[in-house]
């Protein structure tokens, strides 16, 4: 039933892209998410896309990731994108491009006539649409590619440093992300067992109505609950005979300081995306 | 009820590159009301093994035979797997993580009622099932919330959930394990009780050699998925250095035994592992007598 | 002067526990968990802090550990009161905690990172954090275990690395609450040995928290609690020798201790402390 989940897809490369900070990836990442929702509205052009496209996939290979893999797992993201670009086609409404029809479709004993109309901004959105989606993936798979959770959940807790003065705790969301981090497996392997357990004794959660699976649900979600608390508990007490929130400035254990290629990057990718999109 | 493993093995993922053996031409035969102990450290197939003998995994090859039903590389399927899910019973390692219902009475008796039958029959195995484990089987402690209770004692609700299904063959992965000395005591009487009183078969899956000793007639080691060794418990167990060999730790008395024998301080072989035996076994002949000769 | 695996040889700090006229009720509760307790525990010392469940010896630990405040009556670690808020960093660091369950205490997703997790959590500059990680890591036998994830562990290794965690802040006290209840046999071997090796390697003062007379056997003095007060203060040996006095206590009597009682009434000199199989084995060898 569930296997083990890998959480990300880390695979640990002495790369470039593997050395550079995670503050770094997580704020290029941020930045190029922006950038593509702007260039959205300079219809037909493809400039902001086609730099993104260029720049991940050698971020990609620069990590060491090979096309085979990177396919497989955009293979689903391909399909979807496929079956929804028609809807998109037909459902955006603007200045018309190209009409099909009309074509006269029979439903039981009613005829009538149907008309496809493509508009301009229809097509548009389709492909940036696409390009959107391909790109965000494209761009957290390099993400978790190339830094071990743990350095994501420094980077982040660093980067929301600066909010702690308005009351955002930033190092406790540290600390929530790595135990999540590391409790995905042992969860998985005790929802494996209870889901055993409660099918040794006759739960069925893959036959049988809607609302019976949801009442089988029950069995596992209550346990699970339970469970969890209690371990919340007991990780309490043997975190604070650990000294946890005793002083103020934790080290980061993965996610060292900045160095002069994260600054370079930092700099140059914004400039050129901004150049890009003011001039193609 | 007798259950019989044939020749069984099992291979996960077979055919990928992730392919493992996990059994490997494990035969083992559990005569009825008898109990049996499958031994073996984590990893040795133990637990895909009991997991075999209800169904929940399907052998490559071999079968397992409980009555007139038989699990066989083909699988089992609807009525027929539900039938051996009801003939075996399997109490997971901790078993009190299981507990869901709002209350005891629910809990205990969500797999009678998965059984679709009547209500009153279903109260009638909840509470047969609550007394079976000696706990109270009263209206009051029947709408008591399941997580109010202690540690032991939740998990006799749910050795008890297990027991409402009325199965005749009871697999139990490590009954004792994390209890304080006091309850392993408890839930070993408990066991017997179940096996005196009602006739159970019982299969105890554990690498605690203690609580094999305290519990199985027979016992099977299991090492990387093969039968390391096999028979009358007091038999494995003069065996110490092939147990230790299978990871697994003999039990104290067993080892008393055996670093005796190899000093040459016993003066017969022990009659049983037990403490009067092994002491009348390690007291020269003068002196077997309380009050007797004290000549050295 | 630090030993082969890189901890000290000796305590940092010296670190005494006084515990005068302890008391403890649950809030709300008609009966105290504890009750008057009096007890001088010197640094180096190793003791088992044997009883029942419910006779209150988990209470008692937490409350020397500082994670408890008593209701009456006072503790003191290194001459600080464990339940004065202005010491509790400092108690942190003098007294390591471990528990049952191994799992519930291990926080990262590799052992190196839970090891130094209490480190960074207090700033430690990086080097001194890679530095103490081997150390501890080595002295708990799991020096070879970088780059595991806690569910790559067995449960004994777990716990080993739940200690090192502990060892890393180089405390002077470690108290271990039942922390083989969740093994198997083997371990539970392992995690005692482990135990007697640091406070003998080490000088750190252990207080093993058990139900279990084999375990207190290993220690040098025997505290037995029994409803929320000292029933017993002495050696194994002592504590060991009248086992009659011990099922007073509610305590479960190992087969191996039944043994010795036997052999002992019929005046074969069997140690009333060797309750491990091999020391009993070598006792009966040497005897006259």
């Amino acid at each position: 039933m569930l296997d083990n989940l890998p959480v990300g897809s880390y695979i640990p490369r002495d790369t470039v892209i593997h050395g550079l900070r995670a503050r770094t990836k997580l704020l290029l990442l941020c930045w190029l998410a922006v950038a593509f929702f702007v260039a959205n509205h300079k219809r037909f052009h493809y400039g902001v896309y086609g730099w993104a496209f260029a720049l991940l996939l050698l971020t990609l290979s620069l990590s060491g990731a090979n096309p085979g893999y990177i396919w497989r797992r955009m293979r689903v993201l391909f399909i979807l994108m496929a079956l929804s670009v028609p809807f998109i086609l037909i459902w955006t409404t603007g200045a018309t491009w190209r009409t099909l029809g009309p074509l006269m479709v029979s439903i039981g004993s009613l005829t009538f006539p149907l008309q496809i109309v493509v508009t301009y901004d229809g097509l548009w959105f389709a492909v940036s649409t696409t390009c959107i989606f391909l790109l965000l993936y494209l761009g957290t798979l390099s993400l978790t590619l190339s830094t071990t959770p743990v350095a994501l959940a420094e980077g982040i807790v660093l980067l929301l440093r600066p909010f702690r003065r308005m009351g955002l705790p930033a190092d406790e969301f540290g600390l929530m992300t790595l135990l999540s981090l590391r409790f995905v497996p042992t969860l998985t392997q005790e929802t494996n067992q209870l889901i055993k357990a409660q099918v040794s004794r006759g739960a069925d959660f893959t036959t049988g109505s809607l609302w019976a699976r949801a009442r089988g649900v029950i069995t596992l979600v209550v346990p699970l609950t339970e469970g969890a608390l209690r371990r919340a508990s007991g990780l309490a007490t043997a975190l604070e005979a650990r000294g946890y929130g005793v002083t103020g400035e934790a080290t980061m254990l993965h996610e060292g300081r900045m160095r002069w290629l994260d600054w370079t990057l930092l700099v140059v990718i914004p400039l050129i995306t901004i150049a890009v999109y003011l001039y193609l | 009820m007798t259950i019989l493993v044939d020749h069984l093995s099992l291979l996960y993922h077979p055919g990928s590159p992730l392919e493992r053996v996990a059994l490997r031409d494990v035969s083992l035969r559990v005569a009825d009301g008898a109990c049996a102990a499958i031994v073996g450290v984590t990893g040795s197939g133990k637990s895909t093994l009991a997991q075999c003998l209800n169904g929940l995994l399907t052998p490559s090859s071999g079968r397992v035979v409980v009555d007139d039903l038989e699990l066989t590389p083909n699988g089992l399927h609807g009525r027929e797997l539900r039938e051996l899910r009801r003939r075996v019973g399997l109490l997971f390692q901790f078993p009190e993580g299981q507990l869901f219902a709002p209350t005891i009475g629910e809990d205990v008796g969500y797999g009678p009622s998965r059984l679709k039958l009547k209500r009153e029959e279903v109260q009638e195995r909840t509470r047969w099932a609550l007394r079976a484990v000696a706990l109270p089987d009263d209206e009051a402690f029947l709408a008591r919330s399941p997580f109010a209770l202690s540690g032991g004692q939740r998990r006799r609700v749910a050795l008890a959930g297990v027991l409402s299904m009325r199965p005749r063959i009871v697999v139990l992965d490590e009954p004792s394990a994390g209890l304080d000395a006091e309850a392993r005591e408890e839930i070993y009487a408990t066991l017997r009780e179940l096996r005196t009183r009602e006739g159970l078969t019982l299969i105890v899956i554990s690498h605690d050699m203690s609580e094999v000793a305290a519990l199985a007639d027979t016992t099977l080691a299991l090492r990387d998925g093969r039968v390391a060794l096999s028979g009358p418990t007091d038999a494995v167990f003069r065996q110490t250095e092939a147990i230790e060999a299978a990871g697994l730790l003999p039990p104290p008395l067993a080892q008393v035994a055996a670093l005796a024998r190899a000093r040459g301080l016993l003066r017969a072989e022990p009659t049983s592992l037990t403490v009067e035996a092994l002491a009348d076994a390690l007291i020269p002949a003068p002196r077997r007598t309380l009050g007797g000769d004290h000549a050295g | 002067m630090t030993s082969s695996t890189g901890l000290p040889v000796r305590a940092t700090t010296r670190a005494d526990i006084h515990l005068e006229h302890l008391s403890y009720a649950y809030p709300g509760a008609q009966e105290s968990a504890l009750a008057d307790i009096t007890l001088h525990i010197a640094q180096g010392d190793y003791v088992a802090l044997l009883g029942h469940n419910g006779s209150g010896k988990s209470t008692l630990s937490r409350i020397i550990g500082g994670l408890t405040r008593p209701t009456s009556g006072r503790a003191t670690v290194a001459g600080m009161d464990t339940a004065e808020p202005a010491h509790r960093a400092r108690m942190r660091q003098v007294i390591g905690m471990i528990f049952s369950d191994p799992d519930n205490q291990i926080v990262a997703t590799v052992v190196e990172d839970d090891v130094g997790w209490g480190l960074a959590a207090r700033g430690f500059a990086h080097e001194v954090i890679l530095q103490r990680t081997r150390a501890a890591l080595t002295a708990v036998g799991l020096g070879s275990a970088y780059g595991l994830a806690p569910s790559e562990l067995s449960g004994g290794q777990r716990q080993r690395l739940a200690i090192a965690g502990v060892l890393a802040l180089e405390p002077s006290v470690l108290i271990a609450d039942e922390p083989t209840a969740m093994l198997d046999p083997r371990s539970r071997v392992e995690i005692s040995a482990l135990l007697r090796q640091l406070n003998r390697e080490h000088g750190l003062t252990v207080i093993h928290v058990t139900h279990l007379l084999e375990e207190a056997a290993e220690a040098h003095r025997v505290v037995a609690l029994d409803g929320g007060r000292v029933a017993l203060d002495a050696t194994p040996a002592i504590a060991f020798a009248d086992l009659d006095r011990l099922r007073a206590l509610r305590l479960v009597i190992p087969d191996t201790a039944q043994l010795i009682e036997r052999l002992r009434a019929v005046g074969i000199a069997a140690p009333s402390d060797a309750l491990a199989p091999d020391a009993l084995v070598r006792a009966l060898e040497q005897r006259p």
